[in-house]
């Protein structure tokens, strides 16, 4: 413990210090446990049944077939076979990466607008963060009938009145669409995150950059970019993390649809277990989207990690 | 730009609270209000429409001309919406009691743990807090068919605790994490005089932590209601019971029940979204110190 009090100095650490008295450890651990048994019930146990499911052929409505133990098998098809669990990955990385792209750089615009002070900027800021919140199957409802509607939504209604050709969104663009309506939702997210980190900057550095000259583009490039830069790997990791795991806005728009062109890597998963009642392939699938969300993970924590440390040198 | 003309015109010698209130100024301000509402104005509109149309008779609805302004309220939409084949109002319920009881118990539990976390001395405490943000990238859809297994053995699908147990293990490690950052920001002097007048470690953070953490509570538990009520993956795959479905689900369903329902989509989505956004607008201050502290600090 006093080792690592050393190498890393933090907040937890300092209440530590000192305090060490008489030995009341059981009743400590007391208010850890319920946490702790609570996650491993609900959490950890499943992913070991799913483990366990995962290396077995189990087909729900097929109960004469028992559950014969089939070792890697469901993996091994999954990676070397299954053209739709391979497309489904890169379908995954495509719409994460536009939706996180889309959303924060809509959102970095938005924050840099409301970090000015003008007449009314609570209300404005306190209205934006309204998409956030709404249900997103209820966003999903929205923008599939009144937007993107071929006959009736209002782009339609957008591209006739341009005396443009009539565009099936959902159909011809099923993942941009899928896009379109998940960065709705998230750039509110990512400007909130952004605006706590300008309005965190201090004036007296942008004020010391002015008087140096930099005015415009060049303040924005090489003074709040760089003091941006770890609230901006935040946004990415933490709407990473959601965006990955995007399901309900599918099974509303698209369906997965047309074809398997929208089905991500989760829509997949549930398709395997609901429609094809697969718990052995569906518990493999899910195993390799945990070790999916977790490489992505790992990568951009270490990559938040390294500037954090950069940024303190 | 305008911008650019004004910080120069403003001089390096100027303190930086005083301005000129010149062309470029009034210029630069006219940019930021045009640019401001255009954001706003993209960004509100599909709640917007959603809003007129809940209130379009059935008659105006999907005509042209567009009619941007609504003309005059018809209420029959939502009049529809409560007198389905499924009460609306029988979801809203299931909605509010779910969404309610895993609140609690992940406020519940969450405290314990967050006190012992921020205030006792504990081995491994480092270990213990990043495995809780590392359970907050497990992706649900990996424990669906697990879950649904233990859930239909326990016979508990298509009852309220098939929600209230997973809503509340995948909101707890946010639980813990938010709260554990706010109690380490309360003075230990205050809790450690409480225990030197002779409280045990329990009954100063009953007595003396948590009354004074109620915006934290109140914040986080804001943040984890919201997230429950907006579930979609669980509540349709642990419940197929009409009547004991959730929100979500029953606006998924509302396609199939009528033909092209658009009024009553946008009715029942105005019943379940202002509610909430009203939630956040009174509680706006809260809930950006909550998202950004939460994840922020750390």
């Amino acid at each position: 413990m006093s080792a690592s009090t050393i190498s890393v100095p933090d907040a937890a650490s300092s209440s530590v210090t000192g305090r060490i008295r008489s030995p009341r450890i059981p009743a400590r651990l007391l208010l850890l446990l319920p946490a702790i048994i609570y996650l491993a019930v609900l959490t950890q146990a499943p992913f070991i049944l799913t483990l366990w499911y995962s290396v077995h052929k189990w087909i729900l409505d097929q109960p004469d077939l028992g559950r014969p133990w089939v070792g890697i098998e469901n993996f091994k098809y999954a990676i070397t076979q299954d053209t739709v669990f391979q497309q489904a990955v890169l379908t995954t990385l495509i719409i994460t990466v536009l939706i996180i792209a889309v959303s924060l750089l809509l959102g970095l615009g938005f924050a840099l607008l409301l970090n000015r002070k003008f007449f009314g900027r609570g209300v404005v800021r306190a209205l934006m963060i309204a998409p956030f919140f709404v249900m997103p199957t209820v966003n999903a409802v929205v923008w599939k009938n009144f937007f993107l509607d071929p006959i009736i939504g209002l782009f339609d209604w957008l591209l006739t009145s341009l005396h443009l050709a009539r565009v099936d969104f959902l159909t011809s663009y099923p993942k941009l669409s899928i896009v379109a309506i998940a960065s709705w939702q998230w750039t509110p997210f990512m400007m909130l995150i952004l605006l706590a980190g300008l309005q965190g900057m201090s004036e007296e550095v942008r004020e010391a950059a002015r008087i140096d000259g930099a005015a415009g583009w060049a303040e924005f490039r090489h003074i709040t970019l760089p003091l941006l830069a770890r609230y901006i790997e935040l946004c990415i990791l933490l709407g990473t993390i959601y965006v990955l795991n995007l399901f309900g806005e599918i099974r509303v728009a698209t369906q997965g649809g047309p074809g398997t062109e929208s089905t991500t890597v989760p829509y997949y998963v549930y398709q395997t277990i609901h429609d094809y009642n697969d718990v052995g392939s569906a518990a493999a699938l899910g195993v390799l989207a945990v070790v999916f969300a977790s490489l992505i993970a790992a990568g951009l924590l270490r990559l938040l990690v390294r500037t954090f440390r950069e940024g303190q040198a | 730009m305008a911008m650019v003309a004004g910080q120069r015109a403003g001089g390096a010698q100027m303190p930086p609270t005083r301005r000129r209130y010149n062309g470029a100024w009034i210029a630069r301000r006219t940019l930021l209000w045009v640019l401001n509402l255009f954001f706003l104005f993209f960004f509100l509109f599909p709640l917007y429409w959603q809003t007129v149309t809940s209130f379009r008779p059935e008659n105006e609805l999907g005509t042209t001309p567009i009619q941007w302004f609504p003309t005059h309220f018809d209420l029959s939409h939502y009049y529809n919406v409560f007198n389905g084949p499924v009460s609306f109002a029988q979801n809203i319920l299931n909605s509010v009691i779910v969404s309610t009881a895993a609140t609690l118990l992940s406020l519940l539990i969450g405290t314990f743990s967050a006190y012992a976390l921020a205030r006792l001395p504990l081995p491994a405490k480092r270990t213990i807090l990043v495995l809780v943000i590392v359970m907050v990238t497990f992706p649900g859809i990996a424990l669906v068919a697990a879950l649904f297994i233990f859930l239909r053995d326990a016979h508990l699908t298509n009852t309220y605790w098939a929600l209230i147990l997973p809503y509340c293990a995948f909101s707890l490690p946010f639980a813990i994490w938010v709260l554990t950052s706010f109690f380490r920001d309360i003075p230990p002097e205050l809790s450690e005089q409480a225990e030197v007048d002779g409280c045990t470690p329990l009954q100063s953070l009953i007595r003396v932590i948590l009354p004074l953490s109620m915006p934290a509570l109140v914040t986080a538990g804001l943040l984890i209601f919201i997230g429950a009520w907006n579930e979609f993956l669980f509540a349709y795959t642990f419940i197929d019971q009409p009547s004991m479905q959730t929100v979500p689900v029953s606006i998924y369903y509302f396609g199939g029940l009528h033909n092209l329902p658009w009024g009553e989509i946008s009715a029942a989505a105005e019943v379940v979204s202002l509610p909430i956004i009203a939630l956040v607008l009174i509680f706006q201050r809260g809930i950006v110190q909550g998202l950004t502290a939460g994840s922020l600090k750390g």
